[in-house]
């Protein structure tokens, strides 16, 4: 594909329908630039429903495959069970609507138990990443540890409705401190999706459209 | 012409573009090229794609997990660059790089930009586009493949940059249990990176991730909009200041120029 | 230090992990089978949350809930909170629009939210709709605040909207008097094009890792208040006087953080304890 379609022509079309976005939301313009972007956010909304399909080629691409590859038979199973789920659920989505009976049994029996399940692991990763590396090593950690303690304390009921003052450190502690750090860390990071915007606007950023070559 | 409202904030869009285009121009006519200082994290990838070679384990890179709509967004694009330049210290190295996306349309992209990176090392044969997958747009069932690759596969370094969600510890908490991977994280997602900093061994937090292009490849447009960056978060903080100032004296000046 | 006790301390420096997930497990099941019913304080966040619908909803509002769950916070995080909030909702007689972000939250309103509550004489397509969910995230929201009918045009079980009376009493952001994101994202989408753009009264119900990143936006009013995650749920209980799954689950939240506290102390004690060892 020549360089021109490759790179040139994406970066065009990227930094023109910036300008548009950028002038609609800045100026006052005709009412047919501002249709014309509400067109376009409907186009992603779209888009990003396509994403899902191709997504699913991708997973049944990569898994297919290995059902016959693989050598353990733990990974054969694994492989083609997830397909097989995949495709149960998409054709009875499809066949009985999402709003079916069959649809939501897949939903509340299969999907809600082991999505909690994967969530509430995470109660034991944290242990075990407290028990590796919750360690005062130097003045940064020991501050760190101080106020994970202090705060993690403090959300306990337990203790905060026998010791009031225990809830107003630990208020004081997310309201100053936290919320001082959290809004210096939201400026610079603001600055900095404000700077990407303006590098893709100039072409300067082109990771999106190219790869590591240009 | 500008909507009420907007007229600073416009004033301060152009700014930018001219402060870029200023440095731009100092750049081409005396050389003007700024620093970065070191940043731990970004030195440690070749370290880590090292230990990789030395031991002929594979490496697991991703740009993070953008949510709906996100995927091209400042974080997942800084995610991207490492992702880029790390696939080129594994091609460049011989090691196998595990990508993995969780959006599905980040997948082409990711493609894309690790074919591109053996390629440039002259190494286009060697690309495995099976090394490229979609896990899964759930954060949860991303988070279990991702570390189901790392366990599995053995891979020696765990990189992920980009826009992290709560799933932070457990994308890398198994492995810090485990100790064998050396893992790199970074997120300018404020909430996450207390995460990062208890199971990585090196962080890249906030402004430091969207530095990461610019400090790998030392491109000197990039390396102007890092300067271009840090002038503005100067004058927020002055402009911060000010208003703290104004405010306690009972003026809503900043407030009221900022609205305007 | 003599033999005996330093074999005892570095045994005990060393322990198996599981060790510590086993207590964390009895610590966190045992309150669920034998409550013990301890108090809770209401904080800031929720109470003007809950001042606010109580204060400034009245009968008809449109209030317009944006949907980000996902089912894997649900029973935990989500759950006591969404539930005491919309029965909050129902009661003042408020109209709710539901539209989603996540692919889940539909089944979510439709098989856990909208069964638990009591409607008394609301009726669907009336009083309360469940849009169904619309891909694009923060894209969606825009476009949906500019023009409800070009995001639109059926509700979640297929029912065209022109079908639904209370669709015809919207047609943008400016027709909702209150706006909520339920997530565990960070609030600057709803806050941009919602509250920036148009001036809404913007409130969250989110998980509880949220809260340090609510809070600048809660100090600076930009949010009227958030109820976060099973505490933040529980608080908005007692306010209501509705007893649920929250008040019933504090008596965990109390003994799982206090296992952490514990634990992170004595992470640190056992840490001294090996170097000293290391030393001699």
């Amino acid at each position: 594909m020549s360089n021109v379609l490759r790179v040139k022509l994406p970066l065009m079309i990227i930094s023109i329908i910036l300008v548009v976005i950028f002038t609609e939301y800045f100026l006052i313009l005709p009412s047919s630039i501002s249709n014309f972007v509400s067109e376009l956010q409907q186009w992603i909304v779209i888009l990003a429903a396509f994403a899902i399909v191709l997504g699913a080629f991708n997973l049944v691409k990569i898994h297919l495959p290995k059902i016959s590859k693989s050598k353990e038979i733990s990974d054969k199973f694994l492989n083609a069970w997830l397909i097989a789920i995949m495709t149960i659920t998409i054709v009875i989505g499809l066949i009985y609507g999402t709003t079916s009976s069959q649809y939501t049994f897949i939903f509340t029996n299969l999907l809600s138990p082991v999505s909690t399940a994967v969530w509430s692991i995470m109660a034991f990763y944290f242990c075990g990443a407290v028990l590796r590396t919750f360690r005062a090593r130097n003045l940064e950690s020991t501050v760190l540890i101080i106020s994970t303690f202090l705060v993690a304390s403090g959300n306990a009921p337990a203790i905060t409705a026998f010791i009031p003052w225990y809830e107003n450190l630990k208020t004081w502690i997310m309201n100053v401190p936290n919320v001082s750090a959290m809004r210096g860390m939201i400026i610079a990071t603001g600055i900095g999706v404000l700077f990407t915007g303006v590098k893709m606007l100039l072409q300067v950023e082109r990771r999106s459209t190219v790869g590591a070559g240009e | 012409m500008i909507q009420s409202g907007k007229i600073v904030q416009t004033m301060f869009l152009l700014t930018t573009i001219a402060t870029y285009y200023y440095l731009s121009w100092l750049n081409k006519e005396k050389g003007f090229v700024p620093k970065i200082r070191k940043i731990a994290a970004l030195d440690a990838m070749e370290e880590a794609v090292g230990r990789a070679a030395e031991m002929g384990r594979p490496v697991h890179v991703s740009p993070g997990t953008p949510g709906a709509a996100e995927s091209i967004e400042a974080q997942t694009i800084a995610g991207l660059a490492v992702t880029s330049h790390v696939s080129r210290l594994c091609a460049r190295n011989g090691v196998p790089v595990i990508a993995t996306a969780s959006r599905p349309e980040l997948l082409p992209v990711l493609q894309e930009i690790v074919k591109e990176a053996y390629k440039a090392e002259g190494v286009g044969e060697a690309y495995n586009d099976e090394n490229v997958r979609f896990l899964s747009d759930n954060s949860n069932a991303y988070a279990g493949g991702v570390q189901g690759i790392v366990e599995r596969e053995e891979c020696a370094a765990n990189i992920i940059v980009g826009k992290l969600y709560g799933t932070a510890n457990v994308l890398f908490g198994r492995a810090t249990v485990a100790g064998k991977t050396i893992q790199i994280g970074g997120t300018a997602y404020y909430l996450v990176v207390p995460h990062l900093v208890v199971t990585c061994d090196y962080v890249l937090m906030g402004e430091e991730v969207f530095v990461a292009e610019a400090y790998l490849n030392q491109d000197p447009k990039q390396l102007i909009t890092v300067f271009a960056q840090d002038i503005f978060k100067i004058i927020s903080l002055g402009l911060l200041i000010i208003g703290l100032l104004t405010y306690s004296m009972g003026s809503n000046l900043v407030i009221d120029f900022l609205n305007t | 230090m003599s033999n005996n006790k330093e074999n005892w301390l570095l045994r005990l420096v060393h322990l198996d992990h599981r060790y510590y997930y086993l207590v964390l497990i009895i610590l966190l099941v045992a309150p669920i089978i034998r409550p013990i019913g301890l108090p809770i304080l209401v904080s800031d966040p929720t109470r003007d949350f809950y001042n606010y619908v109580n204060n400034n909803i009245q009968e008809n509002d449109k209030i317009l809930i944006w949907g980000g769950m996902s089912v894997g916070f649900w029973p935990t995080e989500y759950k006591p909170g969404v539930i005491a909030a919309v029965q909050h909702f129902f009661d003042k007689g408020a109209k709710i629009y539901w539209i989603s972000g996540t692919t889940e939250d539909p089944v979510i309103y439709d098989q856990y939210v909208i069964p638990e509550i009591e409607k008394g004489s609301a009726d669907y397509g009336i009083n309360y709709v469940n849009l169904g969910y619309y891909s694009g995230g923060e894209m969606a929201m825009s476009a949906f605040a500019k023009d409800i009918s070009s995001v639109v045009e059926q509700d979640y079980y297929g029912t065209p909207i022109d079908q639904l009376p209370m669709m015809g009493e919207v047609s943008d952001a400016n027709d909702f008097e209150f706006i909520i994101h339920i997530t565990g994202s960070p609030p600057e989408w709803l806050l941009r094009q919602y509250n920036s753009a148009y001036g809404k009264d913007c409130g969250f119900i989110s998980i509880s890792g949220m809260m340090g990143i609510y809070l600048p936006y809660y100090a600076s009013e930009q949010m009227i208040g958030f109820i976060n995650g099973l505490r933040g749920g529980a608080e908005y209980e007692t306010l209501t006087g509705n007893p649920g799954i929250g008040l019933a689950s504090t008596d965990t939240v109390s003994t799982g953080h206090i296992f952490f506290s514990v634990l992170i102390l004595l992470t640190n004690v056992l840490y001294f304890i090996d170097r000293r060892i290391n030393k001699q």
